[in-house]
């Protein structure tokens, strides 16, 4: 009997040894390190319990890590619940370089590795370890194939506890639902036959559920052994691992449990004849070392593995009281106490130093081999890590062929993308289900990116199963193998049907704006906080002449004329600052400049928007110019008619009708003596004389009912100082927009100063009727002066050369002279009588007067005037004229003035040429009509208006008070004095006299 | 002195006023022509013919003044003196600015029409003695040669026959000698008889 301990001082020796080889193995490899590693995929399904398989890899990596060449193990496990074909392309994927050399630690690592090595590693050997019943047609046909086959050990292990428990009737197996449980249940009926003897009861548990496992066990007698093959998995498919399936049989009975796997001992199983996992590893990994050492697999024949020993839980042994020297020599006891091997302890510590003396060494040796082993460890985790976060991941992933027609995988987030649930395979949808539109485009995407090799995206609406279609987002890369080909596609997937409504709904909106900016009338212009326009609507280009694209992007200034241009950018700044506004918020008149360089007025408001921070203004501008010129006008007007108020000589006031001044101009102030504001302290009523009262009442009152629109009335007003002002008011009533009487607007005049020129008038009239006279008298006199002159003359020259001849003493001459000067002295006398007789009329009578004497007499008087003047005068009398009843001399006087006149006005026309003068008398209609009809130049048409005025006049050295004077006179006879400008040259003056028939 | 015979013109409108001037002035023994209007004397009358003329200013057709005017611009020299029944002032101003000789206002004492008429013909034949003298003085004076011209120039202004002499560049013999010349062609007795011929000379007839 070799107990465990004992074993060890050769275990400690070997160990030494093989320590020693690995610091030159190690050293070895290091040196080859550079040149070849061969990479081995070690592939274990993730079916079998991890502590047996976990033994198994154990194995393997001491014998890699022992190995002459370099070896580089890189563990995988197989999912079984994930599809094998999407393994393999994983497994492709993350080893691109793929493998020398393929290793499966069970049957389906085995199974997999076969049906996919051509995609894995098309080239390498498969070396296999299997402990199930192993069919040689398996691998029939397969090639580069072989392994290490084991086998449970079942018929040793009953034969063991034979052998132990003498005394036992009953020997349970407990055979599970598993893979390896059906396999042993096949094989048990044989073994049965082989271990069976007399007295002895061996009976399998098969096909139970817990339950039933449960009462079975509970249901043995006591002088039982239960062999616990396998129990992981009821014939319900429920699952327990191994620690959990011992415990239960455990749990469930006090006789002792034997077990075939070496992973059960000390889990409280007593003990048995055990495969040994790590053994099988061990020898796997020989092989492998063989093959890449450079032997055929092929020429390597099947390992039969027998490597099973007797082993015993020293724990359990001493619970059931079992004869340890019953055990056989080769048992292995496990946890035995110190004692059993305290004669060792010699050895054992000689061991120890050693291997701590090597320890250095070895961690030396070893670190580089953890440090590979951690990254492996890392990348296995990274593997992991990378599935829960595909699984996890929000947006779509996936996994397709080159062509992108075929999907290898795709997660959850994508199949809710793509409308497939997680039952559904992936065969009917693939990337077919593009919508027809966007097909081409994809395709073309994929097409440039299997050429360039670059990833790309494409966006495209995918019809789900449903019928309904999503807009998703594809974001792809290719994969490559080894050689750089494309393998493969793999990528995310977005759903953006939600985003590209909102895109749609943003540009429908924008849309909208962008109409609605297009179509204001007023310019919209937005700026970012940096003064850069960043929109500039079609107003604003009308506006401004520039088209938007000029200005979009351009500093606003460029709107701006020199002064606010060079500001604005520090308006800006300053209200981000300090956030005072000037403009924001608050429309004002800016001047603006036209892409032409002129400047114009707009009205602008400005708004602002701060998004996240960022400011951006809003300018909406009107332009003013015509609204500007019209207010111009409108001021100036507005001027005009106030000066025109101020300046007219009227007193204007505006007053509501219940008397209250509002408005009143400067005229009416300084009728009035008050200032504007005192009079808008007063009323009407207050500023008029009480005994206009009454009268202002009734007439307000009428125009307040609507009776009349305008009123005119004379009265006084009281002036500041107390005294009256006599005026005329015409007030007219203006209307409010509803139609009813609102205010009197009144015009008055300052009578004052017009009673006084009436006055004036009286008194001049007076006056110049008085000069009329003497002036009169005047041209009267000089006339006769030179009538009596020139006799007077005549007489004396006479008489004086009468004396001269009679001193000559030429006597006879005398009375020749003395005659003519007789005559003479006539002609003087005749003069004189001429005058009296006019003097004599002057008595103010009226008389019947025979008008044609009368002429005769005046034409007599201007008779030598007119022929000094070179005037032909005519008369042109009526016979058997009526008499006129008039005043003789006052009508002679008008007759000789119209001759005069008449004269002069030929005078200053013709000189000395002279013209006519035509005196005509004429009876019509029971008057006598007087005519003086001249070719002198005629009336003026300045002078036509004034000519009867006092003063008017167009002679140098006239008066202007003739005419005015005649037509008093004529019109005191109850005549007119008229004139006409003749047809051809000069005027006529005709007046008419009662005759005395019509008088009397 | 050349006698030349003296006419009074006699202008006026009135008949009786022309008729009785008429017989005025031949009872003092003065050569008289009458007439009625102004344009009978401008057609009668030759414009040489010395004496003085008696105008009416307010006639029918020309006026006195417009014959004043018409005479003068024929440079006609005759006196004039205006009578007029008028006393217009302003004619009267118009027609001493004119150069009238005299205004008189109608009715008038005939001894002092007589006087003004005798005034004027003794004016009117001082200027033309003065007019004779002048053209006789001329007439000698183109008898001189240039150089004699010149020396008679500077004499009558009073340069000394040695300042002559320097000026002109000859000697103040020949100086002499021209003077000499001069004084005999202009027969002047003395320096102050050739120093108002000169200055006749000069000055046109008043």
């Amino acid at each position: 009997m070799i107990s465990r301990s004992a074993s060890h001082s050769t275990i400690a020796k070997l160990a030494l040894l093989a320590l020693c080889m690995l610091f030159t193995v190690q050293a070895h490899a290091r040196g080859e390190q550079t040149t070849s590693t061969s990479t081995v995929l070690v592939l274990s399904s993730t079916r079998f319990p991890n502590a047996w398989t976990e033994q198994t890899l154990k194995g393997i990596r001491e014998e890699f890590n022992a190995a002459p060449r370099p070896v580089r193990p890189v563990y995988e496990y197989l999912d079984v619940q994930a599809p094998a074909s999407q393994i393999a392309q994983s497994l492709k994927k993350k080893h691109p370089r793929g493998f020398s050399l393929l290793i499966a630690t069970d049957g389906d690592a085995l199974q997999f590795l076969i049906k996919h090595r051509a995609q894995i590693a098309p080239a390498a050997a498969i070396v296999f370890c299997r402990v199930q019943k192993f069919d040689k047609d398996e691998l029939r046909g397969v090639d580069a194939v072989t392994g290490v086959v084991d086998y449970i050990p079942l018929r040793e292990t009953l034969e063991l506890i034979k052998s132990v428990h003498t005394n036992v009737t009953n020997i349970a197996v407990v055979l599970d639902s598993s893979t390896v449980g059906a396999q042993l249940r096949q094989e048990f009926p044989a073994i049965k036959r082989l271990v069976a003897e007399e007295g002895l009861d061996i009976a399998a548990i098969v096909d139970w559920s817990y339950e039933d496992l449960d009462s079975a066990l509970s249901k043995l007698p006591a002088a039982s052994v239960v062999l616990l093959a396998t129990a992981l998995r009821d014939n319900a498919g429920v699952a327990r691992t191994l620690e959990e399936s011992i415990g239960f049989v455990m749990a469930r009975t006090e006789v002792p449990v034997y077990t075939v796997w070496d992973i059960s001992i000390q889990q409280g199983v007593l003990g048995g004849i055990v495969e040994n996992a790590t053994a099988r590893g061990h020898n796997t990994a020989r092989i492998a070392a063989r093959i890449l050492g450079g032997e055929s697999a092929n020429n390597i024949p099947l390992f039969l593995l027998n490597s099973h020993v007797p082993m015993f839980d020293y724990a359990a042994l001493k619970q059931h009281d079992v004869d340890i020297s019953a055990l056989p020599s080769d048992a292995a006891i496990l946890n035995a106490p110190a004692k059993y091997y305290q004669p060792n302890m010699a050895l054992v510590w000689l061991g120890s130093l050693v291997f701590v003396l090597q320890a250095g060494i070895i961690w030396s040796l070893v670190y580089n081999i953890r440090q590979r082993q951690r990254s492996e460890m890392q990348l296995q985790q990274s593997e992991t890590r990378y599935r829960t976060l595909t699984e996890l991941a929000p947006v779509g992933i996936f996994h397709a062929n080159a062509s992108a027609d075929t999907l290898y995988y795709i997660n959850d987030a994508m199949r809710k993308i793509i409308g497939l649930s997680s039952e559904e395979g992936l065969s009917d949808h693939g990337f077919a289900n593009i919508h027809p539109d966007d097909r081409p485009r994809v395709k073309l995407a994929v097409e440039k990116m299997l050429q360039t090799h670059i990833a790309g995206r494409s966006e495209q609406r995918f019809i789900r199963k449903d019928g309904s279609s999503a807009w998703i987002v594809a974001d792809a890369a290719p994969e490559h193998d080894d050689a750089g080909n494309i393998t493969g596609l793999i990528g995310t997937l977005t759903d953006v049907t939600e985003l590209k409504q909102i895109q749609a709904d943003l540009q429908r909106q924008q849309a909208y704006h962008a109409a609605i900016m297009d179509t204001a009338a007023e310019g919209i212009v937005t700026i970012d906080q940096h003064g850069k326009v960043s929109s500039f609507n079609r107003a604003a280009e009308n506006m401004f002449g520039y088209e938007a694209a000029e200005v979009i992007g351009n500093d606003i200034t460029m709107l701006m004329p020199a002064p606010y241009a060079h500001e604005h950018d520090h308006y800006i700044a300053n209200y981000l600052r300090t956030g005072e506004k000037r403009v924001i918020g608050q429309g004002r008149e800016v001047s603006a400049l036209h892409k032409n360089g002129e400047q114009f007025p707009i009205y602008l408001a400005v708004s602002e928007v701060n998004i996240d921070g960022e400011y951006s203004f809003t300018g909406i501008m009107r332009d003013i110019t015509q609204v500007k010129a019209v207010q111009e006008e409108l001021l100036l007007k507005n001027e005009q008619l106030e000066v025109l108020l101020d300046q007219a000589p009227l007193g204007i006031t505006g007053s509501r009708l219940s008397g209250e001044i509002l408005q009143a101009n400067k005229e009416f102030c300084e009728m009035t003596g008050y200032s504007l504001e005192e009079l808008k302290q007063l009323s009407m009523l207050e500023i008029s004389h009480p005994s206009d009262w009454r009268e202002i009442q009734r007439l307000t009152q009428a125009a307040a009912a609507g009776e009349v629109s305008h009123f005119r009335r004379t009265g006084r007003y009281i002036k500041k100082n107390g005294e009256a002002v006599n005026v005329d008011v015409y007030n007219a009533v203006t209307r409010d927009k509803w139609g009813r009487p609102h205010l009197l607007i009144g015009q008055v005049m300052d009578l004052s100063e017009q009673l006084q020129v009436e006055q004036l008038n009286r008194e001049n009239q007076e006056r110049l009727a008085h000069v009329g006279r003497l002036s009169m008298l005047g041209e009267m006199s000089a006339g006769i002066a030179h009538e009596i002159n020139q006799p007077l003359t005549a007489i004396s020259v006479y008489a004086d050369s009468g004396m001269r001849l009679l001193e000559a003493g030429k006597i006879d001459r005398l009375p020749a002279v003395l005659e003519k000067l007789a005559t003479q002295a006539q002609r003087a006398g005749a003069v004189i009588e001429r005058v009296q007789k006019l003097a004599r009329r002057q008595a103010p009578a009226r008389e019947a007067i025979d008008c044609n004497a009368l002429l005769a007499e005046v034409c007599k008087m201007i008779n030598s005037d007119a022929s000094v003047r070179n005037i032909e005068l005519t008369l042109e009398l009526q016979d058997s004229l009526p008499r006129a009843n008039c005043d003789a001399i006052q009508i002679q006087q008008v007759m000789l003035n119209l001759l005069r006149n008449g004269m002069e006005a030929i005078s200053q026309r013709h000189g000395s040429a002279g013209g006519q003068i035509t005196v005509a008398t004429q009876y019509e209609a029971d008057e006598v009509r007087v005519s003086v009809c001249d070719n002198g130049f005629g009336v003026s048409v300045e002078l036509a208006e004034a000519l009867f005025e006092p003063f008017a006049t167009s002679k140098d050295e006239g008066m202007g008070m003739g005419l005015s004077i005649s037509r008093a006179i004529v019109e005191a006879h109850g005549g007119e004095l008229k004139f006409t400008n003749n047809h051809a040259a000069g005027a006529t003056f005709r007046f008419n006299l009662p005759t005395t028939e019509a008088y009397e | 002195m050349n006698k030349l015979r003296q006419f009074v013109y006699v202008v006026d409108d009135d008949e009786a006023v022309l008729d009785a001037l008429g017989l005025l002035l031949e009872t003092v023994d003065l050569d008289c022509k009458t007439f009625p209007s102004a344009t009978a004397f401008l057609e009668a009358y030759d414009g040489v013919s010395g004496g003085c003329l008696v105008l009416d200013i307010r006639m029918p057709g020309m006026s006195g003044l417009e014959l004043q005017e018409t005479l003068i611009e024929k440079n006609v020299l005759l006196p004039i003196i205006f009578i007029t029944g008028h006393g217009d002032i302003p004619m009267a101003v118009e027609a001493m600015r004119n150069g009238a000789h005299d205004f008189i206002r109608k009715p008038f004492r005939e001894q002092e029409l007589l006087d003004r008429i005798n005034e004027a013909l003794a004016l009117e034949s001082g200027i033309r003695h003065q007019q004779f003298e002048r053209s006789a003085i001329l007439r000698k004076l183109k008898t001189l040669t240039d150089r004699e011209r010149e020396v008679f120039k500077r004499v009558t202004t009073g340069e000394a026959n040695k300042v002559i002499a320097i000026e002109l560049e000859i000697s103040e013999r020949t100086v002499e000698v021209h003077r000499a010349h001069v004084m005999k062609k202009m027969a002047a007795t003395s320096l102050a008889q050739l120093v108002r011929m000169k200055l006749i000379s000069e000055v046109g007839p008043a």
